[in-house]
């Protein structure tokens, strides 16, 4: 199972992070108050995953840089580093919408 | 990495072996894995190499079926004020078109593509619950064709594929033709989940050895992606479907605005499927692109571990797109926001792919054969419709491209290309595995040229009426629109499609021989497992995997594996058998005893598909003597389960020993129930957030929960269940004299418990006043119980089954699998309890 993680760490976060935004978005909508408050919870979550982003696509590259002989270890490594990479580009993504004027 | 099962890789180096097989042992296989002998037995295989083929015929059948209403819609269409069909039929023609397209051939159509080609890819003898994919097959081809025959009766439904209510109410569609729709999609929705499980335990638990992550052909990671994207999209149909035909046939208004429910949480659970379902259809054409342009071009592909990066990152992002659809709806701005940015980064990882393939061919020898043919033309209206696509993504020209023929444009570009051609590659590129000539190239070329000009034609000029404002599912139009002449030319363009298909038939009928010993061979020179030589059997051993293309890179693996040289050369109990692996690194786990042909899976598909359909009809007490029945087959084929005989190790070639029999998380069976219950739990979670969602409209219209007193029993009885099924494995495994009987009357005793927990909660429920007409809260509360009851009811059917094993001395420590399984549903059971009894209870709190 840490090793499915590890591989598709990236994309998962991509996926808890848009969620984690449309239930904020929801949240407001609901609650009918201060979207910017909102927004800026959205922000700091949004911090949040890429910070988790950025430790798993370290973790990946300093264990890449060890030269792993498992053949297979190594390839779901150089998809945790890209998956990572594209994640965190799909987060930054979804975050400008926040940037919008309210 | 370590080891994932303590098997030695060293063992490896025994093979190739250098001695002789015994003589015999190859008869003795052929014997095992044989072919039906009497004409019953044709419907009763369950091999592979037969339910595949029938799979993928009765998907192109209804391929050409939804064909010849889509050539009778643009016949209506020709010309405006046209009277070739009436209005209602026109409605019935344009549903059953996308519903037959989407349901009952694009996502059958993958599936059994699946089905007959995995094994052979993976190197496994079938894949390992045969029996579902044959019950799979029959309850879709008994529904599929059943619900297209209610288009004669003038029954078929008429609210278009997505079938939106208010619209698809009881108040604007009083007949029966939408519940032919909720339910007749009942049985294709548990054939797909059926067939997904099958193909998720078989690409991680049937590889051949040493087939790691990184050496599985793309194919087979392209069909494990899909196959867990309908695990997860599924179940948002099943549930919208249930709640559609709960308020039709019961009144429970879950979409009825008047009573606080919302048409809008419709639209949200069927495109949280039917978005990602463009993707479900498009991930395994794409696979079979990857796979068969490396052939065609002879040469690797390029970008491999990029392309299997932007097929999972397709199969996540295409979850975060669904209301794309509903920009118009208005939803709130940011909401809109969000679901724009990700329709557009979809594009990404599909681009990614595109650029793989070209760079493939670009860095290969192009052969324009007809797969070759077909791999181009489909990614080049693929990539159009993929333009398109951003287009619409961007909300300002999706408000002014909603509803029009753009759109319809755009989605054929998408799925035509992105789907039917690559299929139709497919289809050319692996027939020679499975038949004994291949198909035509000479035909094929002009096929091609046909569909691929056919297709510009029809779908080309919608762009431009769609821009020029003509909306989509009218059954006519006033003339001097300038909609005239497009019309006419995409009518005509249809007319060229379908003389493509129709010269592909007859290819087919000149040339398609399956089901003999002997195929065509590779005679495309791919480079996977499947154009090894084989038989019924599959491969006559089972390789030891060194290379992603190991037919290419392997030198002499042909003549060793024919030779027995492999794994697994025989069959060495005299059973069908198939060799289990470990998930990540393809080790050598345990060999899987294969079952074989029986009826009652057969007839369990047949009384399946016919309590869902004769449940449309309302004759409601047939349809209960056929869901019954269908239960009692089922339980007969389960009864036939998990009977380990023979010794407990054996020899699978060059002295290397595996179990015979294995249960828990190594066991193939268990992998089967947690991909179950993980459709259930997300069939709860959506049911969950349809709960909230209706909260969120009217919060007004709710009242205040039953005490708080009552909810302890409830709790008490759901912890007893659980524990009570925990306990019992515990019990079974101590292997004491009575440990199997005390084993099985603490599950019946578990069960009860859930059993008492879910009337100590309805009951609550019941006397607080609310009921289930009454309210959108009544509603999705009493929905909720009504899922957590059929569980329960799964349950107490389990409970009196796990003791009958035990009378009849089927349970016992040394084979506790099916036991195992029962705990596990029943352990499920309980904690999905405690989950919604908790969010009914708490949520929005104690008043309203």
């Amino acid at each position: 199972m840490r090793f499915w993680l590890l591989m598709l760490g990236g994309l998962l976060i991509w996926a808890a992070h848009f969620l984690g935004l449309y239930l904020l978005s929801s949240a407001s909508d609901v609650a009918r108050d201060d979207a910017g408050a909102w927004n800026g919870a959205g922000l700091v979550f949004s911090v949040i995953c890429l910070l988790v982003i950025a430790g798993l696509i370290w973790r990946g590259v300093v264990s890449l840089r060890t030269k792993p002989t498992d053949a297979t270890y190594a390839f779901g490594l150089r998809l945790a580093v890209a998956g990572g990479l594209l994640g965190g580009i799909g987060v930054v993504f979804q975050t400008l919408v926040l940037l919008a004027p309210v | 990495m370590s080891s994932e099962t303590g098997f030695d890789p060293e063992l490896y180096k025994r093979f190739p072996t250098t001695e002789a097989r015994p003589d015999g042992e190859l008869e003795q296989l052929d014997e095992v894995w044989c072919g039906p002998r009497r004409p019953w037995e044709w419907i009763t295989a369950i091999n592979n190499n037969y339910i595949g083929v029938y799979y993928v015929g009765a998907a192109m059948l209804f391929f050409v079926l939804a064909g010849v209403l889509a050539l009778l819609m643009r016949t209506q269409l020709a010309l405006p004020m046209a009277g070739f069909l009436a209005q209602e039929t026109y409605n019935q023609i344009f549903t059953m078109h996308g519903t037959v397209m989407m349901f009952l051939f694009a996502v059958p159509a993958v599936e059994a593509l699946g089905v007959l080609l995995l094994p052979q890819m993976l190197g496994a003898r079938d894949l390992p619950f045969p029996r579902l994919s044959a019950y799979a097959f029959w309850a879709y081809l008994v529904g599929g064709l059943c619900f297209f025959a209610s288009l004669f009766f003038g029954l078929a439904p008429n609210g278009g594929w997505f079938m939106y209510p208010p619209l698809t109410s009881m108040t604007y569609s009083p007949g029966i033709n939408a519940d032919f729709w909720l339910l007749g999609i009942g049985f294709i929705e548990i054939s797909a989940i059926a067939g997904a499980i099958e193909i998720i335990v078989g690409v991680l638990k049937t590889r051949a050895p040493g087939m790691t992550l990184d050496k599985l052909p793309i194919f087979a990671w392209a069909m494990l992606i899909f196959a867990c994207m309908i695990i997860i999209a599924f179940p948002s149909i099943i549930l919208s479907t249930l709640l559609l035909e709960l308020e039709r046939a019961l009144g429970w208004p879950f979409f009825d605005a008047a009573k606080g429910g919302d048409p809008m949480l419709w639209q949200h659970l069927f495109w949280f499927f039917g978005h990602p379902e463009v993707y479900i259809i498009f991930l395994p054409a794409a696979g079979a692109m990857s796979t068969l342009i490396p052939a065609v071009a002879q040469t690797k592909l390029v970008g491999y571990r990029l392309v299997v990066l932007a097929m999972l990152a397709t199969g996540f992002i295409s979850f975060g797109v669904w209301a794309h659809h509903m920009f118009t709806t208005g939803m709130p701005q940011i909401s809109i926001n969000y679901f724009s940015a990700a329709s557009m980064a979809v594009s990404v990882p599909a681009g990614v792919q595109v650029f793989a393939w070209i760079a493939t061919l670009a860095a290969g020898k192009m052969r324009f054969n007809t797969p070759g043919l077909f791999a181009v033309g489909g990614l080049v209206i693929f990539v159009m419709g993929g333009l398109t696509g951003v287009m619409v993504a961007m909300v300002p020209f999706d408000w002014q491209a909603h509803d029009s023929y753009f759109i319809v444009a755009h989605l054929h570009y998408v799925l035509i290309g992105g789907m039917v051609f690559p299929l139709f590659a497919a289809i050319y590129y692996w027939t020679p595995m499975s038949s004994r000539r291949p198909l035509s190239e000479r035909w094929g070329k002009w096929i091609f040229w046909l569909m691929f000009v056919g297709h510009n034609v029809t779908f080309m000029p919608m762009h431009l009426t769609g821009l020029m404002g003509m909306p989509r599912r009218v059954y006519t139009y006033l003339p001097d629109r300038g909609w005239d002449l497009p019309n006419m030319i995409s009518t005509v363009g249809s007319f060229m499609f379908g003389l493509a298909v129709v010269l592909w038939m007859i290819d087919m009928i000149r040339n398609f021989r399956p089901f003999g010993n002997k195929d065509a061979g590779n005679v495309f020179g791919g480079p996977g497992l499947e154009w090894l030589p084989s038989g019924r059997y599959s491969l006559r051993s089972v390789p030891v995997i060194k290379s992603l293309y190991p037919v290419w890179d392997q030198p002499d693996l042909a003549r060793d594996v024919e030779a027995g040289r492999y794994f697994l050369p025989g069959a060495p109990r005299g059973e069908r058998e198939t060799m289990i692996t470990s998930p990540i690194n393809a080790e050598p786990q345990y060999l899987q005893r294969m079952p074989r042909p029986s009826s009652w899976y057969v007839w369990g598909a047949i009384f399946t598909a016919g309590f869902f359909l004769i449940l449309t009809i309302q004759a409601y007490l047939v349809s209960v003597i056929s869901g019954v029945l269908a239960v009692y087959c089922i339980l007969k084929w389960c009864w036939a389960l998990d009977r380990p005989s023979g010794p407990a190790t054996v020899d699978v070639g060059a002295g290397v020993r595996l179990p015979t029999y294995v249960s828990g998380p190594s066991s193939h069976g268990w992998w089967a129930m947690v991909i179950t219950l993980i459709v259930s739990g997300m069939v709860a979670t959506m049911a969950c957030f349809s709960y909230v969602f209706l909260w969120s409209r009217r919060p007004d219209l709710w009242q205040a929960p039953p005490e708080i007193g009552s909810l302890p029993l409830t709790l008490g009885l759901l912890a007893a269940a659980g524990i009570g099924a925990w306990a019992s494995q515990g019990a079974l495994k101590l292997d004491r004299p009575r440990s199997a009987g005390i084993a099985a009357v603490l599950m019946l005793a578990a069960t009860v418990a859930a059993g008492g927990a879910f009337a100590a909660e309805a009951s609550a429920w019941w006397n607080s006043g609310l009921r289930p007409d009454a309210s959108s809260q009544g509603a999705t509360v009493y929905a909720l119980l009504a899922w957590q009851g059929t569980f329960v009811g799964i349950a107490l059917l389990m409970g009196p089954f796990v003791l009958l094993r035990w009378l009849c001395g089927l349970v016992s420590p040394r084979f506790p699998a099916t036991f195992e399984v029962v705990a596990l549903f029943v352990a499920f059971t309980a904690v999905q309890g405690v989950a919604t009894t908790l969010l009914i209870r708490l949520f929005p709190g104690v008043g309203a």
